[in-house]
């Protein structure tokens, strides 16, 4: 992390001394149109928060170990849906399974990294900043990619705050509830409305050719005033740009928050929005008491949201430009506990789904009699994952945002 | 001298724009009427009320009694937060109530991992009893606080097995920042710090835990345990910059000016680290009062919604206006990290923007929770057009300053009948950049 930290540093001091820390408007700005290409091509991460139970999502239903581990959560091995001799999904997961069937979904087992840390705060900071040290928290893996790549664009689209892995200096991205959400909402009839957008929609403030007007107070274009003056109109023009977007009955998606929210960033993809990156999330994954009243659920949630999303993307002809990956700040101990639930563990399966993606299963399958401290070990780094995003999916440098060398799992 | 005192009539005037400004800085934006009474006592009166006044409001003794009430009958931390939020808006102490929440984010400690909202309260009542007093008494008081043991794994630290957290933040975070200590300074202090734990939320000294042998921290070797080393880290040269930094920032700008740094850091050691007679000197200084600064640092979530909601009187619940400050990214007791938030321009991108527009026009139009009584200011101003009704707006929320830009959306309000101009205005004044500068 050294070398990148100092890098950034350098970089970031010298826009801040400039007054540059500029706001990201989801439009293409002049620099990027030049580049831009509309089959460019677009991550959804899906986080799922809470620390996903790794074996009863990817199940090692040849295992007598898990049988013996988990006598009353382990997925028997008639139900468990196949994928290879060793391992299989859990059976609501018959979405992810269609998915594997056709070759667009990809299995890492045993993500993780040293030294594991329990602290679901601590641990998804890990993950966030891609820092297992804890050491340089205050960036996130892909808000340094947006640091670097000034034209690429990001949505956060999820009920929490913006999260760490989409922050860094002078890196803004908008972070929405629902489509509907993000709009100017002025109901006395339309004047404050009006009002607010004369005085704050300047379209030729979201860039850095501003050059200031009357009323620009003591300090100049670089003042605080210009920096609010310059984000309001990122604001609006976001808003507008969001309050625009046609509405958009297409698509067959279940019930589910996850559906919803993927549904939208399958109508913005289809647009032509702007964003390379979207950024969702999945709660209720800490199921230390009576998980199976919970995970099943989280397991019909997923598969059933991320095929839909697949099927409406395909619909609509960009499926191959879209790769969604999920992930979770740990997985959980090998044995259940006395609660009918599990504890905090450590390494834990993820999933890569996507046209462009290599189906198939990778990384070793669990040995669950070779347990070190109760847990499995991780076979491969995140960070892995994370340097094959970068460099075969979004093309930028995995030594630069990373800060060191990591070989890409083979998952592209 | 930049700490020299601002001398009206010489310097500047003191007027409405300068009082207010005062006001702002020193608590929130202020109602009308408590820029009269600045304007009537003078500056150094102003300033002396503002850093002495120990009265609060009569409301407040109510208020005080329903914050235990809330933690002892299990009342979440959001309606610990709520409360919170109403006792600024009643406070009578501005800024003992600003020194309040400066402490919060400087001895930032979220809930998320204490998890008690009776521990949360008690810290708050422990940076409450220290806001204005001495800065090493509050870090030894912090230091003892069962929150914070709880926050930074202070119960894990034992005897040959010390944890490292507290340590570390106290120099880091707390009183020196980084590149004035060493690693092995931490190790040391972490072992003198080892047995501080605590039992069932109230502080405890575990003597079978604690380390007595001799440790090395800046350099003097002694049998030290955690008293020590806040009075030591209080004692080092950097304590005092560091204090300053953060002071100015909180008071006067983001961008610092390295003598300002200098002499109010030596304020700060002639006043033996008493935090009262230091703001007492800075408020009423030449720096303060630069044109530079007026209108010049960003408010900060909690800044925003209390100052709106005290400038017009609003109806505001307390949980209505602290779930308008989360929007915008500030949960009071959750904060981000041990950081705290980092303020300024980290307050502001285009989410939390739009948040804050849409709480001026919700707030404004008066419907909600948390909202303007635009009939009764109508009838208590004897506001009788919609001119009338925007210049109102305009002198209770800008000082009556407003640019041409302003004005001009301005106009829309001004061709209502009165009321309805009234929550024009105050939804574009609101949502406007001037007005989220402080």
């Amino acid at each position: 992390m050294t070398l990148n930290r100092r890098d950034f540093m350098l970089r970031s001091g010298a826009s801040l001394a400039a007054g540059l820390t500029l706001p990201r408007v989801l439009v293409r700005t002049a620099a990027a149109l030049g580049q831009s290409d509309p089959r460019e091509r677009i991550l959804v991460l899906l986080q799922l928060s809470g620390g996903n139970d790794g074996l009863n999502t990817v199940v090692p239903y040849r295992d007598d170990a898990y049988y013996r581990l988990r006598p009353t959560l382990a997925i028997k091995p008639d139900t468990a849906l196949k994928l290879d001799d060793h391992v299989g999904l859990h059976p609501q997961l018959d979405g992810l399974r269609r998915l594997y069937d056709d070759g667009w979904l990809s299995v890492v087992q045993g993500v993780g990294y040293p030294n594991p840390n329990r602290s679901h705060f601590e641990s998804m900071d890990i993950w966030h900043s891609a820092d297992p040290t804890l050491e340089h928290r205050e960036t996130g893996w892909l808000g340094r990619v947006l640091e670097r790549e000034k034209a690429m664009q990001a949505l956060h689209l999820a009920d929490e705050p913006l999260p760490l892995a989409l922050r860094a200096e002078g890196v803004d991205v908008p972070s929405v509830h629902t489509i509907d959400s993000f709009r100017l909402n002025a109901d006395d009839g339309g004047a404050a409305r009006r009002a607010i957008f004369t005085l704050l929609d300047r379209p030729d403030e979201n860039c850095e050719s501003h050059a200031g007007h009357a009323g620009t107070p003591p300090g100049g274009s670089g003042s605080e005033a210009d920096f609010v003056r310059r984000t309001a109109a990122a604001a609006c023009a976001n808003a507008r740009r969001l309050e625009a977007l046609p509405p958009d009955a297409s698509g067959s998606y279940p019930q589910f928050g996850l559906a919803r929210r993927l549904h939208e960033i399958a109508r913005l993809i289809a647009a032509d929005f702007g964003p390379r990156i979207y950024y969702t999330s999945l709660g209720g994954f800490d199921t230390h008491a009576r998980q199976n009243t919970v995970h099943p659920n989280l397991m019909a949630e997923i598969g059933q949201s991320v095929h839909a999303f697949y099927a409406d993307l395909k619909a609509r002809g960009v499926a191959d430009r879209v790769l969604l990956v999920t992930f979770s700040e740990f997985g959980r101990r090998a044995a259940e506990n006395a609660s009918l639930g599990t504890d905090h563990g450590i390494a834990a399966p993820l999933f890569a789904a996507g046209p462009g993606v290599r189906g198939g299963v990778i990384g070793p399958s669990p040995n669950l009699s070779a347990l070190v401290d109760g847990d499995v070990p991780h076979a491969i780094d995140f960070r892995a994952v994370y340097a094959a995003i970068l460099e075969r999916w979004l093309k930028v440098s995995a030594r630069a945002v990373l800060g060191a060398g990591f070989r890409p799992v083979e998952i592209l | 001298m930049l700490l020299d005192a601002y001398r009206p009539g010489t310097d500047g005037p003191w007027d409405r724009r300068t009082a207010s400004h005062l006001l702002r800085r020193a608590g929130f934006a202020p109602a009308p009427a408590d820029v009269d009474d600045a304007l009537k006592e003078g500056l150094a009166r102003t300033v002396d009320i503002l850093v002495s006044n120990a009265q609060d409001a009569p409301r407040h003794g109510e208020l005080d009694v329903l914050g235990e009430r809330i933690a002892a009958g299990g009342g979440g931390i959001e309606k610990l937060a709520g409360w919170w939020m109403q006792r600024l808006l009643h406070t009578h102490r501005p800024l003992h109530a600003r020194m309040t929440l400066f402490w919060h984010n400087h001895f930032a400690t979220g809930n998320q991992k204490v998890g008690s909202p009776a521990m949360m309260l008690r810290q708050l009542r422990t940076l409450e009893a220290h806001a204005l007093g001495r800065f090493d008494e509050l870090l030894l008081a912090v230091s003892r606080d069962p929150a914070m043991i709880v926050w930074l794994d202070g119960d894990s630290n034992r005897k040959g097995k010390p944890n490292e957290n507290y340590a570390r933040e106290l120099f880091e975070l707390f009183s020196l920042g980084p590149g004035n200590y060493s690693e092995a300074d931490i190790k040391e202090a972490a072992r003198a710090f080892s047995g501080w734990h605590q039992r069932a939320g109230e502080f405890c000294f575990n003597p079978v835990l604690h380390d007595d042998g001799s440790k090395t921290i800046f350099g003097k070797t002694g049998d030290f345990d955690g008293t020590d080393v806040v009075r030591m880290s209080v004692a080092h040269p950097a304590c005092a910059t560091f204090m300053a930094r953060k002071l100015l920032r909180e008071f006067v700008c983001e961008q610092l000016d390295a003598a300002l740094v200098d002499e109010l850091a030596d304020c700060l050691r002639a006043e033996g680290f008493h935090v009262a007679p230091v703001l007492r000197r800075l408020l009423s200084s030449r720096a303060f009062f630069d044109a530079r600064h007026f209108r010049a640092r960003i408010k900060s979530p909690v800044e925003f919604c209390v100052g709106l909601a005290r400038s017009l009187e609003m109806r505001a619940p307390g949980q209505a206006l602290h779930r308008a400050a989360s929007q915008m990214g500030q949960r009071l007791f959750e904060p981000p990290t041990v950081k705290g938030w980092e303020g300024h321009r980290r307050w502001i991108n285009s989410s939390t923007m739009l948040v804050r527009i849409n709480t001026a026009t919700v707030a404004s139009a008066g419907r909600g929770e948390f909202g303007l009584d635009a009939d009764a200011w109508v009838a208590r101003a004897a506001l009788e057009n919609g001119a009338a009704a925007t210049r109102f707006a305009i002198d209770a929320m800008l000082d009556g300053a407003v640019d041409d830009e302003l004005h001009a959306a301005l106009r829309e309000a001004e061709a209502q009948p009165p009321a309805a101009a009234l929550r024009t205005a105050v939804a574009v004044i609101a949502a406007s950049p001037d007005y989220q500068l402080a």
